[in-house]
């Protein structure tokens, strides 16, 4: 690509943002795009009243956000994030490995800007977990698919790019999915994510 | 909604109940500290290569289970870094009994020996008849005139296991596979909860 082109195509992109920027509230604009890398931390996925444990370890998230203006300081967003993370058990001064897990999760939801930098947002969705399957919450759950969401805060580190710090805490339901399901009760999984986001 | 993740209390496991009596006499129980892999030989002097099979096989019901992995089992291939000597009635013995530990019992169609420091705090280390050491701590013996059929060899493999992973008693109740003349080949649903109740314990005796 040579110089003139390269400034073509920056030209476009900025007119495209510029247009979704000033798309009118009511109206289904074009989403803008972003991304978002994050980390989740460790977190207690199941207790065992008898004494046991098991965690989620550390777990990098990556995902793609579609964003749609709704106001000059509203906007939904549709996010599909992935994370993976390792199995601990442990139980007393015992650790042990549990093997791995995943999730996939899909949110729906909405951000308002506070102030110039600062925003808050809600979000609900699917969210599917994948691990071993003779490990609890696995081996008894009817389906990988739980029902979740998430709330966080976004900071904006710069008003030249669209580049912010989130920090968010996230959380899907599991528990009484079937008779055999020994967590008899549904009950909330949190993690808590930080992350950047650029564009969204 | 963060209110109200924030409310709710994590996902919870109720505890369950032994359908049995899990302990030794005494009511000390033991069992491998979790997490931690059992490593298993099976001597197959005199029985072939079905007595491993039949090992692996039950150790694989018992992992089964379990609800964490907290119990997991390796077939070695020597008897130096095993935990456990799986063997027949027909084949010598591959350790040595201290004194003041005795010495298996010659009855019932299987037996799980091991012995107890003085202290009765863990379990002491049987010594490899061939020397360097080792680190065997239960030895298992399988009386083959029980185990005249695969079935019957597979019952006795896995009721003995079940005492190897922790369980020091006996079910009353004949189609369990802790039963003392065990007939099931795999650990019913009270064999199962008694193992997990049990793992999840503070031990008196530390293998």
């Amino acid at each position: 690509m040579d110089f003139s082109a390269r400034s073509t195509a920056i030209v476009l992109y900025l007119a495209t943002v510029a247009a979704t920027a000033t798309a009118q509230p009511g109206r289904l604009s074009r989403p803008r795009g972003g991304i978002e890398i994050g980390m989740a931390a460790p977190s207690l996925l199941v207790s065992d009243a008898s004494g046991p444990q098991l965690h989620l370890g550390f777990a990098p998230v990556i995902g793609g956000i579609a964003a749609w203006p709704l106001g000059p300081r509203l906007k939904s967003m549709l996010a599909l994030r992935a994370s993976a993370a390792v199995l601990r058990g442990s139980q007393g001064n015992a650790e042990w490995d549990a093997g791995r897990s995943s999730q996939i999760a899909l949110q729906l939801g909405v951000e308002q800007t506070l102030g110039t930098r600062f925003g808050v947002s809600l979000a609900v969705g699917p969210t599917w977990l994948f691990g071993p399957a003779d490990v609890t919450p696995f081996r008894a759950a009817s389906s990988a698919l739980h029902w979740g969401g998430s709330g966080g805060a976004s900071w904006r580190v710069s008003q030249k790019r669209p580049i912010a710090a989130t920090l968010a805490v996230d959380g899907f339901m599991i528990g009484g999915s079937s008779l055999n399901d020994p967590i008899a009760e549904p009950a909330w999984v949190r993690r808590v994510v930080v992350g950047v986001r650029y564009g969204g | 909604m963060l209110i109200g993740m924030a409310a709710c209390d994590a996902p919870t496991v109720p505890s369950e109940a032994p359908a049995y009596d899990h302990t030794l006499p005494g009511e000390l129980l033991y069992h491998w500290a979790l997490g931690r892999t059992i490593r298993i030989y099976v001597d197959t002097t005199a029985s072939g290569a079905q007595l491993s099979r039949h090992v692996l096989a039950g150790a694989e019901e018992w992992k089964s289970v379990v609800y964490y992995r907290e119990l997991d089992v390796a077939i070695t291939s020597t008897a130096d870094d095993a935990d456990v000597i799986v063997h027949t009635d027909q084949a010598p013995f591959l350790v040595q009994f201290p004194v003041g530990c005795g010495f298996p019992p010659p009855f019932g169609g299987g037996v799980t020996f091991f012995c107890a420091n003085e202290q009765e705090t863990e379990l002491v280390r049987f010594p490899l008849t061939a020397g360097g050491g080792g680190r065997v701590k239960m030895d298992v013996t399988i009386d083959l005139a029980d185990a005249t059929t695969p079935t019957a060899l597979r019952s006795l493999v896995t009721h003995e296991l079940g005492h190897v992973f922790g369980i020091g008693g006996h079910s009353n109740n004949p189609a369990d596979v802790m039963f003392a003349a065990p007939s099931a080949t795999i650990p019913t649903e009270r064999d199962a909860r008694t193992l997990r109740y049990l793992l999840h314990q503070p031990v008196d005796l530390r293998p």
